[in-house]
Protein backbone atom coordinates (compact mmCIF):
# COMPACT_ATOMS: atom_id res chain seq x y z
CA UNK A 1 0.00 0.00 0.00
CA UNK A 2 2.81 2.40 0.91
CA UNK A 3 4.42 1.71 -2.42
CA UNK A 4 1.19 2.61 -4.24
CA UNK A 5 0.90 5.82 -2.27
CA UNK A 6 4.50 6.65 -3.22
CA UNK A 7 3.74 6.10 -6.90
CA UNK A 8 0.58 8.24 -6.76
CA UNK A 9 2.53 11.00 -5.01
CA UNK A 10 5.33 10.83 -7.60
CA UNK A 11 2.84 11.01 -10.46
CA UNK A 12 1.17 14.06 -8.94
CA UNK A 13 4.59 15.69 -8.55
CA UNK A 14 5.39 14.98 -12.20
CA UNK A 15 1.99 16.27 -13.31
CA UNK A 16 2.43 19.53 -11.38
CA UNK A 17 5.91 19.98 -12.79
CA UNK A 18 4.37 19.85 -16.29
CA UNK A 19 1.98 22.68 -15.37
CA UNK A 20 4.29 25.08 -13.54
CA UNK A 21 2.14 28.09 -14.42
CA UNK A 22 -0.68 26.47 -12.45
CA UNK A 23 1.49 26.66 -9.37
CA UNK A 24 2.23 30.36 -9.86
CA UNK A 25 -1.48 31.03 -10.44
CA UNK A 26 -2.36 29.14 -7.28
CA UNK A 27 0.12 31.23 -5.25
CA UNK A 28 -1.40 34.46 -6.60
CA UNK A 29 -4.91 33.24 -5.78
CA UNK A 30 -3.81 32.30 -2.27
CA UNK A 31 -2.20 35.70 -1.65
CA UNK A 32 -5.33 37.54 -2.80
CA UNK A 33 -7.47 35.24 -0.65
CA UNK A 34 -5.39 36.10 2.41
CA UNK A 35 -5.68 39.81 1.53
CA UNK A 36 -9.44 39.38 1.34
CA UNK A 37 -9.51 37.82 4.80
CA UNK A 38 -7.27 40.56 6.16
CA UNK A 39 -9.58 43.23 4.73
CA UNK A 40 -12.49 41.55 6.48
CA UNK A 41 -10.63 41.53 9.80
CA UNK A 42 -9.38 45.12 9.40
CA UNK A 43 -12.88 46.43 8.68
CA UNK A 44 -14.36 44.65 11.70
CA UNK A 45 -11.66 45.85 14.07
CA UNK A 46 -11.73 49.40 12.77
CA UNK A 47 -15.23 49.49 14.35
CA UNK A 48 -14.65 47.67 17.66
CA UNK A 49 -11.60 46.77 19.78
CA UNK A 50 -12.71 43.18 20.41
CA UNK A 51 -15.49 40.70 19.73
CA UNK A 52 -16.50 38.63 22.72
CA UNK A 53 -12.93 38.76 24.05
CA UNK A 54 -11.23 38.15 20.70
CA UNK A 55 -8.98 40.97 19.51
CA UNK A 56 -7.56 41.47 16.00
CA UNK A 57 -4.46 39.29 16.65
CA UNK A 58 -6.57 36.46 18.04
CA UNK A 59 -8.78 36.55 14.98
CA UNK A 60 -5.79 36.46 12.61
CA UNK A 61 -4.57 33.30 14.40
CA UNK A 62 -8.08 31.84 14.22
CA UNK A 63 -8.40 32.54 10.48
CA UNK A 64 -4.99 30.96 9.80
CA UNK A 65 -5.98 27.83 11.73
CA UNK A 66 -9.23 27.58 9.75
CA UNK A 67 -7.36 28.07 6.49
CA UNK A 68 -4.87 25.31 7.41
CA UNK A 69 -7.76 22.99 8.21
CA UNK A 70 -9.36 23.65 4.81
CA UNK A 71 -6.08 23.31 2.93
CA UNK A 72 -5.32 20.01 4.58
CA UNK A 73 -8.71 18.83 3.42
CA UNK A 74 -8.07 19.96 -0.17
CA UNK A 75 -4.65 18.34 -0.07
CA UNK A 76 -5.74 14.94 1.14
CA UNK A 77 -9.54 14.72 0.94
CA UNK A 78 -11.05 11.57 -0.55
CA UNK A 79 -12.81 12.06 -3.87
CA UNK A 80 -15.01 9.20 -4.90
CA UNK A 81 -18.47 10.63 -5.57
CA UNK A 82 -17.57 11.46 -9.19
CA UNK A 83 -16.45 7.88 -9.77
CA UNK A 84 -19.73 6.63 -8.34
CA UNK A 85 -21.84 8.84 -10.62
CA UNK A 86 -19.63 8.23 -13.67
CA UNK A 87 -19.68 4.46 -13.06
CA UNK A 88 -15.88 4.24 -12.92
CA UNK A 89 -15.48 3.25 -9.27
CA UNK A 90 -14.93 -0.38 -10.25
CA UNK A 91 -11.55 0.61 -11.76
CA UNK A 92 -10.36 0.81 -8.17
CA UNK A 93 -12.50 -1.95 -6.71
CA UNK A 94 -10.75 -4.62 -8.76
CA UNK A 95 -7.30 -3.60 -7.46
CA UNK A 96 -5.68 -5.87 -4.85
CA UNK A 97 -5.39 -3.08 -2.24
CA UNK A 98 -8.06 -0.95 -0.57
CA UNK A 99 -9.73 1.46 -2.98
CA UNK A 100 -9.43 4.34 -0.46
CA UNK A 101 -5.78 4.73 -1.43
CA UNK A 102 -6.87 5.78 -4.91
CA UNK A 103 -9.44 8.28 -3.67
CA UNK A 104 -6.83 10.41 -1.89
CA UNK A 105 -6.39 13.70 -3.70
CA UNK A 106 -2.64 14.27 -2.99
CA UNK A 107 -2.57 17.80 -4.32
CA UNK A 108 1.06 18.95 -4.14
CA UNK A 109 0.02 22.60 -4.44
CA UNK A 110 -2.32 22.31 -1.46
CA UNK A 111 0.27 20.42 0.57
CA UNK A 112 2.71 23.27 -0.07
CA UNK A 113 0.07 25.79 0.92
CA UNK A 114 -0.54 23.93 4.17
CA UNK A 115 3.18 24.20 4.92
CA UNK A 116 3.24 27.90 3.97
CA UNK A 117 0.19 28.51 6.14
CA UNK A 118 1.82 26.79 9.10
CA UNK A 119 4.95 28.94 8.65
CA UNK A 120 2.83 32.13 8.54
CA UNK A 121 0.85 30.93 11.55
CA UNK A 122 4.01 30.29 13.58
CA UNK A 123 5.51 33.66 12.55
CA UNK A 124 2.30 35.53 13.47
CA UNK A 125 1.96 33.65 16.73
CA UNK A 126 5.46 34.53 17.93
CA UNK A 127 5.42 38.10 16.62
CA UNK A 128 2.11 38.75 18.43
CA UNK A 129 3.89 37.99 21.68
CA UNK A 130 1.56 35.48 23.28
CA UNK A 131 2.80 34.15 26.59
CA UNK A 132 2.01 30.51 25.95
CA UNK A 133 4.01 27.62 27.30
CA UNK A 134 5.52 24.94 25.05
CA UNK A 135 2.98 22.57 26.57
CA UNK A 136 -0.04 24.59 25.43
CA UNK A 137 1.42 24.92 21.90
CA UNK A 138 1.98 21.15 21.64
CA UNK A 139 -1.44 20.50 23.18
CA UNK A 140 -3.07 22.83 20.60
CA UNK A 141 -1.31 21.03 17.73
CA UNK A 142 -2.40 17.60 19.00
CA UNK A 143 -5.89 18.97 19.59
CA UNK A 144 -6.05 20.29 16.02
CA UNK A 145 -4.89 16.97 14.51
CA UNK A 146 -7.22 14.83 16.61
CA UNK A 147 -10.31 16.92 15.90
CA UNK A 148 -9.59 17.63 12.21
CA UNK A 149 -11.48 14.50 10.95
CA UNK A 150 -14.64 16.34 11.96
CA UNK A 151 -14.23 18.22 8.70
CA UNK A 152 -13.57 15.10 6.62
CA UNK A 153 -16.13 12.64 7.92
CA UNK A 154 -19.38 14.60 7.35
CA UNK A 155 -18.23 15.37 3.79
CA UNK A 156 -17.39 11.68 3.21
CA UNK A 157 -20.85 10.71 4.46
CA UNK A 158 -22.42 13.20 2.05
CA UNK A 159 -20.31 11.85 -0.82
CA UNK A 160 -21.41 8.32 0.00
CA UNK A 161 -24.99 9.44 -0.68
CA UNK A 162 -23.97 9.51 -4.36
CA UNK A 163 -24.58 5.73 -4.36
CA UNK A 164 -28.31 6.43 -3.94
CA UNK A 165 -28.89 9.93 -5.30
CA UNK A 166 -26.27 10.35 -8.05
CA UNK A 167 -25.13 13.99 -8.13
CA UNK A 168 -24.77 15.23 -4.56
CA UNK A 169 -22.84 18.41 -5.42
CA UNK A 170 -25.57 20.70 -4.12
CA UNK A 171 -25.79 18.93 -0.75
CA UNK A 172 -22.03 19.10 -0.28
CA UNK A 173 -22.08 22.75 -1.30
CA UNK A 174 -24.73 23.52 1.29
CA UNK A 175 -22.74 21.79 3.99
CA UNK A 176 -19.56 23.61 2.98
CA UNK A 177 -21.42 26.92 2.96
CA UNK A 178 -22.68 26.26 6.47
CA UNK A 179 -19.21 25.62 7.83
CA UNK A 180 -17.61 28.40 5.79
CA UNK A 181 -19.86 30.98 7.45
CA UNK A 182 -17.54 30.52 10.46
CA UNK A 183 -14.26 30.64 8.63
CA UNK A 184 -13.83 34.34 9.43
CA UNK A 185 -15.74 34.69 12.68
CA UNK A 186 -15.56 32.29 15.65
CA UNK A 187 -18.83 30.46 16.21
CA UNK A 188 -19.10 32.00 19.69
CA UNK A 189 -20.63 35.17 18.21
CA UNK A 190 -23.90 33.23 17.90
CA UNK A 191 -26.56 33.34 20.57
CA UNK A 192 -27.22 30.18 22.55
CA UNK A 193 -29.94 28.53 20.46
CA UNK A 194 -28.16 29.15 17.11
CA UNK A 195 -24.90 28.13 18.73
CA UNK A 196 -26.30 24.72 19.69
CA UNK A 197 -27.95 24.17 16.29
CA UNK A 198 -24.75 25.02 14.42
CA UNK A 199 -22.58 22.84 16.65
CA UNK A 200 -24.87 19.88 15.90
CA UNK A 201 -24.86 20.54 12.14
CA UNK A 202 -21.19 21.43 11.86
CA UNK A 203 -19.15 20.37 14.90
CA UNK A 204 -15.94 21.36 13.09
CA UNK A 205 -16.65 25.08 13.67
CA UNK A 206 -16.45 24.72 17.42
CA UNK A 207 -14.56 21.54 18.23
CA UNK A 208 -11.72 21.99 15.76
CA UNK A 209 -11.46 25.62 14.61
CA UNK A 210 -12.57 27.50 17.69
CA UNK A 211 -11.18 25.11 20.29
CA UNK A 212 -7.75 24.72 18.62
CA UNK A 213 -7.38 28.49 18.52
CA UNK A 214 -8.76 28.87 22.05
CA UNK A 215 -6.30 26.28 23.42
CA UNK A 216 -3.39 27.93 21.61
CA UNK A 217 -4.38 31.38 22.87
CA UNK A 218 -5.10 30.18 26.43
CA UNK A 219 -8.76 31.20 26.25
CA UNK A 220 -10.08 27.97 27.80
CA UNK A 221 -8.97 25.78 30.68
CA UNK A 222 -7.27 22.43 30.01
CA UNK A 223 -10.10 20.59 31.76
CA UNK A 224 -12.69 22.13 29.43
CA UNK A 225 -10.43 21.45 26.41
CA UNK A 226 -10.12 17.78 27.40
CA UNK A 227 -13.88 17.50 27.81
CA UNK A 228 -14.40 18.93 24.35
CA UNK A 229 -11.69 16.66 22.96
CA UNK A 230 -13.53 13.64 24.37
CA UNK A 231 -16.78 14.82 22.73
CA UNK A 232 -14.91 15.37 19.45
CA UNK A 233 -13.42 11.87 19.48
CA UNK A 234 -16.76 10.25 20.31
CA UNK A 235 -18.38 12.23 17.47
CA UNK A 236 -15.63 11.10 15.12
CA UNK A 237 -16.12 7.44 16.04
CA UNK A 238 -19.88 7.73 15.48
CA UNK A 239 -19.38 9.54 12.14
CA UNK A 240 -16.79 6.97 11.06
CA UNK A 241 -19.15 4.06 11.79
CA UNK A 242 -21.95 5.81 9.86
CA UNK A 243 -19.59 6.44 6.95
CA UNK A 244 -18.31 2.85 6.75
CA UNK A 245 -21.80 1.36 7.08
CA UNK A 246 -23.19 3.67 4.39
CA UNK A 247 -20.21 3.06 2.11
CA UNK A 248 -20.56 -0.73 2.38
CA UNK A 249 -24.32 -0.57 1.76
CA UNK A 250 -23.74 1.75 -1.16
CA UNK A 251 -21.15 -0.58 -2.70
CA UNK A 252 -23.70 -3.39 -2.72
CA UNK A 253 -26.07 -1.14 -4.63
CA UNK A 254 -23.43 0.23 -7.01
CA UNK A 255 -23.47 -0.65 -10.70
CA UNK A 256 -20.71 0.37 -13.08
CA UNK A 257 -18.94 -0.70 -16.23
CA UNK A 258 -15.49 -2.21 -16.62
CA UNK A 259 -12.57 0.05 -17.52
CA UNK B 1 -29.94 46.23 -33.97
CA UNK B 2 -33.14 44.14 -33.84
CA UNK B 3 -31.28 40.98 -34.83
CA UNK B 4 -28.70 41.67 -32.10
CA UNK B 5 -31.47 42.01 -29.52
CA UNK B 6 -33.02 38.78 -30.77
CA UNK B 7 -29.68 36.96 -30.43
CA UNK B 8 -29.22 38.46 -26.97
CA UNK B 9 -32.70 37.29 -25.95
CA UNK B 10 -31.88 33.80 -27.23
CA UNK B 11 -28.73 33.70 -25.10
CA UNK B 12 -30.75 34.71 -22.05
CA UNK B 13 -33.35 32.04 -22.80
CA UNK B 14 -30.67 29.36 -23.10
CA UNK B 15 -29.12 30.38 -19.76
CA UNK B 16 -32.50 30.45 -18.05
CA UNK B 17 -33.36 27.02 -19.44
CA UNK B 18 -30.08 25.84 -17.98
CA UNK B 19 -31.06 27.11 -14.53
CA UNK B 20 -34.43 25.34 -14.74
CA UNK B 21 -32.60 22.08 -15.47
CA UNK B 22 -30.80 22.38 -12.14
CA UNK B 23 -33.53 23.66 -9.80
CA UNK B 24 -31.52 22.74 -6.70
CA UNK B 25 -29.07 25.50 -7.63
CA UNK B 26 -31.81 27.95 -6.68
CA UNK B 27 -31.93 26.55 -3.15
CA UNK B 28 -28.13 26.47 -2.94
CA UNK B 29 -27.91 30.19 -3.77
CA UNK B 30 -30.67 31.26 -1.42
CA UNK B 31 -29.29 28.95 1.27
CA UNK B 32 -25.85 30.51 0.90
CA UNK B 33 -27.18 34.05 1.34
CA UNK B 34 -29.25 33.06 4.39
CA UNK B 35 -26.59 30.95 6.09
CA UNK B 36 -23.95 33.66 5.64
CA UNK B 37 -26.27 36.31 7.02
CA UNK B 38 -26.88 34.46 10.32
CA UNK B 39 -23.37 34.95 11.80
CA UNK B 40 -23.28 38.42 10.22
CA UNK B 41 -26.46 39.34 12.10
CA UNK B 42 -24.90 38.38 15.43
CA UNK B 43 -21.54 39.90 14.58
CA UNK B 44 -23.10 43.27 13.70
CA UNK B 45 -25.28 43.17 16.79
CA UNK B 46 -22.08 42.89 18.84
CA UNK B 47 -20.50 45.74 16.86
CA UNK B 48 -23.55 48.01 17.21
CA UNK B 49 -23.68 47.34 20.94
CA UNK B 50 -20.17 48.84 21.25
CA UNK B 51 -20.20 51.42 18.45
CA UNK B 52 -23.30 53.20 17.21
CA UNK B 53 -21.46 55.67 14.98
CA UNK B 54 -21.05 53.37 12.00
CA UNK B 55 -23.84 55.06 10.03
CA UNK B 56 -25.72 51.78 9.72
CA UNK B 57 -28.25 49.91 11.80
CA UNK B 58 -28.94 46.18 11.87
CA UNK B 59 -31.63 46.42 9.15
CA UNK B 60 -29.58 48.52 6.71
CA UNK B 61 -26.41 46.46 7.15
CA UNK B 62 -28.29 43.18 6.61
CA UNK B 63 -30.06 44.60 3.55
CA UNK B 64 -26.71 45.80 2.22
CA UNK B 65 -25.12 42.38 2.74
CA UNK B 66 -28.14 40.52 1.31
CA UNK B 67 -27.95 42.73 -1.78
CA UNK B 68 -24.23 42.11 -2.10
CA UNK B 69 -24.34 38.34 -1.47
CA UNK B 70 -27.46 37.83 -3.59
CA UNK B 71 -26.37 39.86 -6.62
CA UNK B 72 -22.55 39.71 -6.55
CA UNK B 73 -22.46 36.69 -8.85
CA UNK B 74 -19.48 37.29 -11.08
CA UNK B 75 -17.48 34.35 -9.62
CA UNK B 76 -17.15 32.04 -12.62
CA UNK B 77 -19.15 33.79 -15.30
CA UNK B 78 -16.41 34.18 -17.86
CA UNK B 79 -14.82 30.73 -17.56
CA UNK B 80 -16.66 29.28 -20.59
CA UNK B 81 -15.50 31.97 -23.01
CA UNK B 82 -11.96 31.95 -21.63
CA UNK B 83 -11.97 28.22 -22.34
CA UNK B 84 -13.15 28.89 -25.89
CA UNK B 85 -10.07 31.01 -26.57
CA UNK B 86 -7.72 28.43 -25.09
CA UNK B 87 -9.26 25.48 -26.94
CA UNK B 88 -9.67 27.42 -30.19
CA UNK B 89 -13.47 27.18 -30.25
CA UNK B 90 -13.64 30.97 -30.48
CA UNK B 91 -12.74 30.56 -34.17
CA UNK B 92 -16.36 29.55 -34.76
CA UNK B 93 -17.44 32.99 -33.54
CA UNK B 94 -14.71 34.84 -35.45
CA UNK B 95 -16.00 33.51 -38.77
CA UNK B 96 -19.60 34.41 -37.95
CA UNK B 97 -21.41 37.67 -38.54
CA UNK B 98 -21.09 38.82 -34.92
CA UNK B 99 -18.35 40.94 -33.39
CA UNK B 100 -16.42 39.51 -30.46
CA UNK B 101 -17.36 42.33 -28.10
CA UNK B 102 -21.06 41.71 -28.75
CA UNK B 103 -20.54 37.97 -28.30
CA UNK B 104 -18.72 38.48 -24.99
CA UNK B 105 -21.37 40.90 -23.80
CA UNK B 106 -24.31 38.66 -24.68
CA UNK B 107 -22.78 35.57 -23.18
CA UNK B 108 -21.55 37.15 -19.92
CA UNK B 109 -24.60 39.31 -19.35
CA UNK B 110 -26.99 36.39 -19.92
CA UNK B 111 -24.96 34.36 -17.40
CA UNK B 112 -25.26 37.19 -14.90
CA UNK B 113 -29.01 37.29 -15.41
CA UNK B 114 -29.19 33.55 -14.86
CA UNK B 115 -27.21 34.04 -11.64
CA UNK B 116 -29.60 36.61 -10.18
CA UNK B 117 -32.92 35.37 -11.55
CA UNK B 118 -34.00 33.90 -8.21
CA UNK B 119 -32.47 36.33 -5.75
CA UNK B 120 -33.52 39.51 -7.58
CA UNK B 121 -37.30 39.18 -6.98
CA UNK B 122 -36.68 38.39 -3.29
CA UNK B 123 -34.44 41.44 -2.93
CA UNK B 124 -36.96 43.68 -4.70
CA UNK B 125 -39.66 42.55 -2.24
CA UNK B 126 -37.33 43.05 0.76
CA UNK B 127 -36.44 46.51 -0.57
CA UNK B 128 -40.10 47.46 -0.85
CA UNK B 129 -40.84 46.23 2.69
CA UNK B 130 -37.91 47.83 4.52
CA UNK B 131 -36.95 50.83 2.38
CA UNK B 132 -39.79 51.58 -0.02
CA UNK B 133 -40.01 52.38 -3.71
CA UNK B 134 -36.64 54.22 -3.73
CA UNK B 135 -34.87 50.86 -3.29
CA UNK B 136 -35.56 50.30 -7.00
CA UNK B 137 -32.88 52.91 -7.71
CA UNK B 138 -30.39 50.39 -6.38
CA UNK B 139 -31.64 47.75 -8.81
CA UNK B 140 -31.32 50.16 -11.75
CA UNK B 141 -27.78 51.10 -10.73
CA UNK B 142 -26.98 47.43 -10.24
CA UNK B 143 -27.76 46.74 -13.90
CA UNK B 144 -25.49 49.64 -14.94
CA UNK B 145 -22.83 48.10 -12.70
CA UNK B 146 -23.34 44.74 -14.37
CA UNK B 147 -22.68 46.33 -17.78
CA UNK B 148 -19.40 47.52 -16.29
CA UNK B 149 -18.64 44.02 -14.90
CA UNK B 150 -19.41 42.50 -18.29
CA UNK B 151 -16.99 44.82 -20.07
CA UNK B 152 -14.28 44.35 -17.43
CA UNK B 153 -14.57 40.57 -17.70
CA UNK B 154 -14.54 40.83 -21.51
CA UNK B 155 -11.23 42.68 -21.18
CA UNK B 156 -9.92 39.92 -18.92
CA UNK B 157 -11.02 37.31 -21.45
CA UNK B 158 -9.07 39.03 -24.22
CA UNK B 159 -5.90 38.68 -22.14
CA UNK B 160 -6.18 34.95 -22.89
CA UNK B 161 -5.13 35.80 -26.45
CA UNK B 162 -1.70 36.60 -25.02
CA UNK B 163 -1.40 34.55 -21.85
CA UNK B 164 -3.40 31.39 -22.61
CA UNK B 165 -4.71 29.63 -19.53
CA UNK B 166 -4.62 32.45 -16.97
CA UNK B 167 -7.18 31.04 -14.53
CA UNK B 168 -5.24 32.33 -11.52
CA UNK B 169 -5.49 35.86 -12.85
CA UNK B 170 -9.26 35.45 -13.25
CA UNK B 171 -9.83 34.12 -9.75
CA UNK B 172 -7.54 36.72 -8.23
CA UNK B 173 -9.32 39.47 -10.08
CA UNK B 174 -12.74 38.17 -8.99
CA UNK B 175 -11.62 38.13 -5.35
CA UNK B 176 -9.96 41.56 -5.61
CA UNK B 177 -13.16 42.91 -7.10
CA UNK B 178 -15.06 41.60 -4.07
CA UNK B 179 -12.77 43.67 -1.83
CA UNK B 180 -12.76 46.79 -4.00
CA UNK B 181 -16.46 46.82 -4.91
CA UNK B 182 -17.70 46.61 -1.34
CA UNK B 183 -19.09 43.10 -1.75
CA UNK B 184 -17.62 41.99 1.59
CA UNK B 185 -18.47 45.10 3.62
CA UNK B 186 -19.68 48.61 2.79
CA UNK B 187 -16.71 50.65 1.58
CA UNK B 188 -17.52 53.55 3.94
CA UNK B 189 -16.69 51.24 6.86
CA UNK B 190 -13.18 50.58 5.55
CA UNK B 191 -10.31 52.16 7.46
CA UNK B 192 -9.30 55.58 6.07
CA UNK B 193 -6.17 54.36 4.23
CA UNK B 194 -8.13 51.62 2.42
CA UNK B 195 -11.00 53.95 1.59
CA UNK B 196 -8.57 56.33 -0.07
CA UNK B 197 -7.67 53.59 -2.57
CA UNK B 198 -11.17 52.32 -3.33
CA UNK B 199 -12.69 55.79 -3.70
CA UNK B 200 -10.81 56.48 -6.91
CA UNK B 201 -11.49 53.14 -8.57
CA UNK B 202 -14.58 52.29 -10.66
CA UNK B 203 -15.32 49.06 -8.78
CA UNK B 204 -17.44 50.80 -6.15
CA UNK B 205 -20.00 51.39 -8.91
CA UNK B 206 -20.58 47.63 -9.10
CA UNK B 207 -21.89 46.85 -5.60
CA UNK B 208 -21.30 49.68 -3.11
CA UNK B 209 -23.14 52.48 -4.94
CA UNK B 210 -26.12 50.32 -6.03
CA UNK B 211 -26.39 48.76 -2.54
CA UNK B 212 -26.33 52.19 -0.87
CA UNK B 213 -29.09 53.31 -3.25
CA UNK B 214 -30.96 50.09 -2.45
CA UNK B 215 -30.96 50.86 1.28
CA UNK B 216 -32.13 54.40 0.51
CA UNK B 217 -28.90 56.31 1.22
CA UNK B 218 -27.98 57.33 -2.35
CA UNK B 219 -30.09 58.82 -5.09
CA UNK B 220 -29.57 58.56 -8.82
CA UNK B 221 -28.13 61.88 -9.98
CA UNK B 222 -27.01 63.08 -13.38
CA UNK B 223 -23.42 63.15 -12.13
CA UNK B 224 -23.66 59.52 -11.03
CA UNK B 225 -25.00 58.46 -14.42
CA UNK B 226 -22.19 60.41 -16.14
CA UNK B 227 -19.67 58.57 -13.90
CA UNK B 228 -21.12 55.21 -14.96
CA UNK B 229 -21.15 56.28 -18.62
CA UNK B 230 -17.54 57.48 -18.40
CA UNK B 231 -16.17 54.21 -17.00
CA UNK B 232 -18.29 52.07 -19.33
CA UNK B 233 -17.08 54.06 -22.37
CA UNK B 234 -13.45 53.98 -21.20
CA UNK B 235 -13.41 50.22 -20.64
CA UNK B 236 -15.30 49.63 -23.87
CA UNK B 237 -12.66 51.50 -25.88
CA UNK B 238 -9.95 49.47 -24.14
CA UNK B 239 -11.84 46.27 -24.96
CA UNK B 240 -12.10 47.21 -28.63
CA UNK B 241 -8.36 47.88 -28.81
CA UNK B 242 -7.50 44.60 -27.06
CA UNK B 243 -9.82 42.59 -29.30
CA UNK B 244 -8.25 44.17 -32.40
CA UNK B 245 -4.68 43.30 -31.37
CA UNK B 246 -5.62 40.00 -29.74
CA UNK B 247 -7.37 38.57 -32.80
CA UNK B 248 -4.53 39.79 -35.03
CA UNK B 249 -1.99 37.66 -33.17
CA UNK B 250 -4.33 34.70 -32.49
CA UNK B 251 -3.57 31.49 -34.38
CA UNK B 252 -5.90 28.50 -34.45
CA UNK B 253 -7.26 25.88 -36.80
CA UNK B 254 -10.84 26.33 -37.99
CA UNK B 255 -13.52 24.28 -36.20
Amino acid sequence: MLNTLKIIFKNELRRQWEYKSNFISAIIVQIIFVLMLLTFILVIYSQVPDIKGWNIYDLIIYVLIVDSSYMLFSALGLWFDRDITHGTLNHFLVKPITEFVFYINFSIIDILFVLMNIIVLISCYFSFDYNSTAFSIIFAIIYFILTWPLLLLPIFIIRTLAFWFGEIWEIEQMFRMTISSFERIPIIVLQRIFFIVFIIITPIGYLNWYMSAAVLLNKVTYVYALEMLAIAIISEIVLYIIFIKLYKKGLKKYEGFGG
Amino acid sequence: MMSDLKTFWNYIKIELRHSYEYPLNFFVRIFWVCITLIPMYFLWNIIFSQNNATGYNIITILLYLAFSYGLGVWGSIANDIRGEIITGDIVKILVRNISLDKYFFMKIFSKLIEGIIFSLPILIILGFIFVGIQSLQGIILYFLGMILVTIIYSILITTSFWFGNNWGFFYSFGMSMSILSGAIFPLDLYPEYLRFIVDYLPFKLIIFVPAKAYIGEYNITLWLLITYAFWIALFYILLKILIKYGTERYEQLGG
